[in-house]
């Protein structure tokens, strides 16, 4: 995991200077593999910070995680902003949401965010991600990016207007054999895999990649955001047999907090209001009271 | 001699004195003299000569065959006296030369290095076990507390041979051999050589450990933390320093990975230039060996109680530790058999 001092600092009033915190993350289990000055494109001092996390501590794959662990270590006042819910809800709901399988998905929570202008994002965006090791793609994407580093929780966007029935349905493939993920390539399935599915249409291959018939993309003015929890084994054995290992599926099969959804969806929603002209529409949850 | 025969007499005496060995001699001796010859073929035409001159022309006929002959033989005998020379002169022997010695084997440094250390386990009680190389899933993940689809299998890239056999990818297994066959006490080490799907300057694919178990009632971290620190002082000096830092194990809860100060800059992190220490990153300390109490999961799988024994385990790379003591940059060297590398260890 790696991460910049300054973005940890959102959250946490560090105690220590930069050697002193990686000697603190080392003697806890976190340990600091390498440590070094950076500057941001505002041309303040920061420093790049990359954690050994053991496969234990799939809690510390996130900004959040770490701070929390800093200030349970000593290291400084832990301070998580509270995020305002959007208080405007679209009457109905924009979309639908069904978990037809819940021992594989125990909640998915989505937000539709219209008058989305498309284009990259800004520059300090962009350099935090590029410090953690994610290329920028879009303001869209970059915003799960950043969130899914921020709080450890994946996040997806489809294209709202490509998807027809406005019905997010989590279930197994089934009888389904073939699907075409977002960089173009046909992927065999297994009845066992899960996909998400617009209606009857699948769209996404859950926790893994998105499908190239609702990536967002030039034409994108509305989009839905999807925050869940899937099933560690069951990501994992997809993403090894697909050879698919990407940042969120390695989230996922380390298992992401049960309760972690909302905040997640709400920072995104938050921050495509901030970086791509975004406004809420509201959305929907499945179920309301998460198993774990 | 007939003037009409001399070109031929000179033309043969000048191929004889050329020729340099009997093989060619004697390939004279066939063109001039044999069945088909030259000279042969002059006699046979003798029917064809007039009656007259015949008795003369045999005679001067016979005159050259003789002739060849007998400088044919000559050089015949020239050749194998200079041939039976030039042996003697070659194969001649100084008997007073010393002899030359058989070459003397000496004991591979990783060997060296892992007797070193099976050693300091003997001299503490410890016994030897080994196990399979080639071992199924159960015993290299499962009865160690990694099921199937635990994502801590990717700290170990693992080479199948077939669907349930595989290349054992640490010594871990014997602990569980070992366990499944004997009750406590057991204080047990078991080296060997691993194997992983990995190949740089650090890393290789065949790679040897030592595995090292004990279980008894009441046995504790404190152990464990007295029985490595001593051992990482015999290995290395009575003096290194030793510190224990959490990490993560399936098959133990809690884990420890053990870290000695560096031994090339003496824990001080850099050099005298002050240069960062390349070998230890400008840490001041080294990664050895992992640790940890072992994991009541693992006592279940084996059958034991995991309220009446508790044990600890732990593993080190003795490469690493081989390179350390040694100074060697690259893991490699350990395995390509380059006498000039070899060489500098001490023998027997």
């Amino acid at each position: 995991m790696k991460l910049t001092l300054n973005w940890l600092k959102e959250f946490v009033d560090l105690r220590d200077a930069p050697d002193k915190l990686a000697e603190t993350l080392t003697m806890a289990g976190l340990e600091v593999e390498s440590l070094a000055p950076l500057r941001t494109p505002e041309g303040q001092a920061d420093w790049s910070i990359e954690l050994g996390v053991t496969p234990n501590r799939g809690d510390c794959l996130s900004i959040v995680g770490i701070a929390r662990e800093v200030a349970a270590l000593g290291g400084g006042r832990l301070k998580i902003p509270a995020l305002k819910p959007s208080k405007e809800k679209a009457n109905p709901p924009p979309v639908k949401v069904e978990i037809a399988s819940p021992r594989r998905c125990s909640r998915y929570s989505a937000a539709a965010v219209e008058g989305i202008q498309l284009g990259p994002s800004p520059a300090w965006m962009q350099f935090r991600l590029e410090a953690a090791g994610i290329r920028a793609i879009n303001n869209v994407v970059d915003v799960t990016n950043y969130v899914m580093l921020e709080t450890g929780q994946p996040l997806h966007a489809f294209d709202l207007d490509r998807l027809a029935a406005k019905r997010i349905v989590v279930r197994p493939a089934k009888e389904l054999k073939k699907f075409v993920t977002l960089d173009g390539l046909e992927r065999e399935l297994l009845p066992d895999d899960l996909l998400i599915c617009d209606g009857d249409v699948p769209v996404a291959l859950a926790g893994i990649m998105g499908g190239r018939d609702s990536e967002v993309g030039s034409a994108t003015r509305a989009v839905l955001v999807e925050s869940a929890r899937f099933d560690p084994a069951t990501i994992r054995r997809a993403a090894k047999r697909l050879g698919l290992h990407s940042e969120a599926s390695h989230r996922f099969e380390r298992g992401v907090d049960p309760e972690g959804t909302l905040y997640a969806l709400d920072r995104a929603v938050a921050l495509l209001g901030e970086v791509a002209g975004g406004r809420p529409l509201g959305g929907g949850i499945a179920p309301s009271r998460p198993r774990r | 001699m007939n003037e009409a025969l001399a070109p031929l007499r000179d033309e043969v005496l000048d191929r004889i004195g050329r020729s340099v060995s009997e093989a060619e001699v004697e390939q004279l001796r066939v063109e001039y003299l044999g069945r088909k010859g030259t000279i042969t073929g002059l006699l046979r035409g003798l029917k064809d000569v007039a009656p007259e001159d015949r008795p003369k022309r045999g005679e001067e006929l016979n005159q050259l065959r003789g002739f060849i002959e007998a400088e044919i033989d000559g050089r015949l005998k020239t050749l194998k006296g200079e041939s039976r020379e030039k042996a003697l002169a070659e194969e001649r022997i100084d008997i007073t030369l010393p002899g030359s010695r058989r070459e003397r084997g000496r004991v591979h440094p990783l060997t060296l290095v892992m007797d070193e250390i099976i050693d300091v386990f003997l001299s503490m009680g410890f016994e030897i076990a080994r196990g399979p190389d080639i071992e199924d899933d159960y015993h290299n993940f499962e009865a160690l507390n990694m099921p199937k689809d635990h994502p801590a299998r990717d700290m170990q890239d693992t080479f199948f041979v077939a669907a349930d056999r595989l290349l054992r990818t640490h010594t871990s297994p014997v602990q569980i051999r070992t366990m499944e066959g004997r009750k406590p006490p057991l204080q047990v080490i078991a080296p060997g050589a691993v194997y992983r799907h990995d190949d740089d300057a650090t890393h290789s694919p065949m790679f040897h450990q030592v595995e090292g178990f004990m279980v008894d009632r009441g046995i504790a971290f404190t152990d464990l933390k007295g029985v490595l620190t001593h051992v990482l002082r015999q290995i290395f000096s009575a003096d290194s320093r030793v510190r224990f830092r959490p990490s993560f194990f399936p098959f133990t809860e809690p884990s420890a990975e053990v870290d000695i100060g560096c031994v090339i800059c003496g824990g001080g992190g850099a050099l005298k230039d002050s240069a960062p220490c390349r070998v230890c990153k400008g840490t001041g300390w080294l990664e050895i060996l992992g640790s940890g109490m072992i994991d009541p999961e693992v006592f279940r799988f084996v059958g034991y109680d995991p309220e009446k024994y508790s044990g600890f385990a732990f593993g080190m790379g003795v490469e690493r530790i081989a390179m350390l003591k040694f100074g060697v940059e690259d893991i490699r060297l350990f395995f390509q058999n380059d006498l000039r590398f070899l060489r500098q260890f001490p023998g027997f």
